[in-house]
């Protein structure tokens, strides 16, 4: 029989049923819920009956829950009755809806599925853009459906569809990653082994679950290999960082990670006296990845938790993507990180020359490890798709067998982005193009930036016009096409600058802080991210190609080397 | 801890975090529109914790994003406690 995720869970039921499958930490009073593999079979199979007498095999379900077991609970249950999950999060209040629109009307989901304590909230929310004759609402917490239920599992195969993992395109095109169950099990083997994880490891984890690292790495991985998964929704974790670190504790947790904000968090707000009651020593595997790595925050972070038993070669830095199902590459567990410092000038020709020790203008990059088994990695021209040489930075290409599916409905979209062929050379092979700027040495990747301008913050990409048509949107004195968004490093974070040009018959006539104002509340409403700077400059001073394009990199060194015309300028205090 | 003190002790945190003036700040605008994102709103929902010494949902700023209405709800919760 093949190997799928169910196949796995029916192997957990008959050998070790009353096995702890997760646990999961309320935000309050520190409660625990606990589910065991046979628990955790039987919930998601009554879920799995239902869903299939209200809907047909290879539909879609939105998934909008809460962090918890019940989304664990529904997404299996999907899957049991090979309905293709959608997970998403639920809306607050008081926040925009328009990306998660923008999901429905691409996945077409004909039931959403949540708990009963969020479903009429969700309703209220979204029934006015929904087609309620072809949607159905479901929660899945308390069915109370047929006592004694027969569950049939239907025809799954490697191709089947277990879920759609929604990346962060542009504001309205989200796109939905399609999953395979053979990318599921393919990608799974590939975290076990490189993490040479164990039924005796144990995890804790604080992603989203709708987020590729949190659902694959923090749900579905302790299934798969067998061990305990400890959960804590995102929100416990940002509201008090200790949480993560205390959790850890507590259950002698080996694997454990997120993205180098999280560890820059810790660095922060944790309290020497908070500190005292850590024991970190359990840990094997502090990974960091889905944003830029930054050494200065490894090296804080040991030096800051080394009394608590923490380790520098705990540190995991590793690569990855949700169209590669997760992981595309990481090191060996019992190494250091490996940290390279090359010249800058050379890297701006995409070219790699290690820094001279006593150089000034270098730097730092943290090694992402190495791809395994079958997984390939090309460093590839971007514009000739003739692969590079040793020392060159090109995009970075994948295959292998837990390269996704495509793009869901998006034909175009998929084969530009998942079926690129190496140009001269007789490999037909099909790649999947990152969109990230690297390069290899001696085996090892290093991630230099992407190829477009995008910006990542908190793992999630979000694309400089979107935000600069917002800022221009948001104010008369604001010149449209005309500004640029980007971002630059402060204390070990990427931070969100707007250069902008005002309206020339504004000049010297307009309120400033009402603009900077207008500014911050149009990114934050929609773009839900905080402005570090701004700068108003001079009409026809913004620098752009002599096509017309806006040089955003330009415009930054501008910034960074106050060379801009200014006209008016805000910075945000130190936080 | 009364409605005043919290309210001011909002708005000084609020304006130091996005470096503006306390008295730019209203009280009756939502927190959001001044660009406060998510995972800062989240960090001062933990410091807010330990101001008024009790335990807060993660959500305390989407259910109550205008400063007036948080503070309110907050005297009321401390209000139950001693009760």
């Amino acid at each position: 029989m093949m190997v799928n995720l169910l196949s796995i869970l029916e192997q957990r039921v008959s050998q070790t049923p009353e096995k702890l499958a997760y646990i999961f930490l309320k935000d309050r009073e520190n409660q625990e819920q606990t589910i065991t593999y046979h628990q955790l079979s039987q919930i998601s199979k009554r879920i799995a009956v239902k869903l299939q007498s209200l809907i047909p095999p290879g539909a879609r379900a939105l998934l909008l829950y809460p962090q918890g077991l019940e989304f664990i609970a529904a997404f299996l249950g999907c899957l049991s009755a090979r309905i293709i999950a959608v997970p998403a999060y639920p809306p607050k209040r008081n926040q925009k809806i328009s990306r998660l629109i923008a999901i429905i009307e691409n996945s077409q989901p004909q039931i959403i599925l949540t708990t009963s304590s969020l479903l009429e909230n969700i309703q209220l929310k979204i029934k006015d853009f929904l087609d309620l004759s072809l949607t159905q609402f479901l929660a899945t917490d308390n069915l109370n459906n047929a006592e004694d239920f027969e569950f049939y599992l239907p025809d799954i195969s490697g191709n089947t569809l277990a879920f759609l993992q929604y990346t962060s395109g542009s504001t309205g095109s989200p796109k939905g990653v399609m999953i395979s169950h053979d990318n599921i099990a393919h990608n799974s083997v590939y975290i076990q082994k490189a993490f040479e994880l164990t039924e005796k490891s144990v995890s804790v984890t604080w992603l989203p679950s709708f987020h590729d690292m949190g659902l694959i790495d923090g749900i579905i991985q302790p299934l798969y290999t067998g061990f305990l998964g400890v959960v804590m929704s995102p929100e416990s974790f940002l509201k008090n960082p200790i949480v993560w670190l205390q959790a850890i504790t507590k259950y002698r947790a080996t694997h454990s990670g997120g993205p180098n904000l999280g560890y820059e968090l810790c660095v922060r707000r944790i309290t020497p006296e908070q500190q005292k009651s850590l024991d970190l020593s359990s840990w094997v595997s502090a990974y960091n990845g889905a944003e830029p790595i930054r050494r200065k925050t490894l090296d804080n972070f040991s030096d800051k938790f080394r009394s608590s038993g923490f380790k520098s070669q705990y540190f995991y830095p590793c690569y990855g993507m949700a169209e590669a199902t997760l992981m595309i590459s990481g090191g060996n567990i019992k190494d250091e990180p490996v940290y390279l410092n090359v010249q800058s000038e050379s890297l701006k020709d995409n070219q790699i020359v290690e820094a001279e020790k006593d150089s000034e203008n270098y730097q730092e990059l943290v090694g992402c490890g190495h791809v395994w088994q079958e997984m390939e990695v090309k460093i590839v021209d971007p514009e000739s798709c003739l692969e590079c040489g040793e020392n060159q930075v090109g995009e970075i290409w994948v295959s292998g067998s837990s390269i996704a599916q495509g793009y869901w409905q998006e034909a175009e979209k998929t084969i530009a982005t998942f079926q690129a062929k190496l140009a001269n050379t007789t490999d037909k092979t099909n790649f999947l193009r990152t969109g990230d700027r690297g390069f290899l040495r001696a085996g090892e990747l290093f991630i230099t930036g992407r190829i477009k301008d995008v910006i990542i913050i908190w793992g999630r990409n979000h694309y400089p016009q979107d935000i600069e048509y917002s800022v221009q949107q948001s104010h008369q004195a604001l010149r449209l096409d005309c500004g640029a968004a980007f971002t630059i490093e402060i204390d070990n974070q990427e931070k969100l600058v707007i250069v902008q040009e005002v309206e020339r018959t504004y000049l010297g006539k307009f309120n400033v802080n009402e603009v900077f104002s207008a500014i911050r509340e149009a990114v934050a409403l929609h773009h839900a991210l905080q402005v570090y700077a701004i700068a108003l400059i001079k009409p026809a001073s913004i620098l752009k190609t002599s096509s017309g394009k806006i040089q955003r990199h330009a415009c930054r060194h501008a910034f960074l080397t106050e060379t801009l015309a200014i006209v008016g300028q805000w910075r945000q205090n130190k936080l | 801890m009364d409605q005043e003190k919290i309210e001011h002790w909002l708005s000084d945190k609020l304006a130091n975090l996005l470096g503006i003036n306390s008295e730019e700040i209203d009280l009756e605008k939502s927190i959001f529109s001044y660009g406060l994102d998510s995972s800062v709103a989240l960090s001062v929902t933990g410091e807010l914790e330990t101001l008024v010494d009790l335990e807060l949902d993660p959500t305390l700023f989407w259910e109550y994003p205008k400063i007036s209405e948080l503070a309110e709800y907050l005297v009321d919760e401390l209000a139950k406690q001693s009760r």
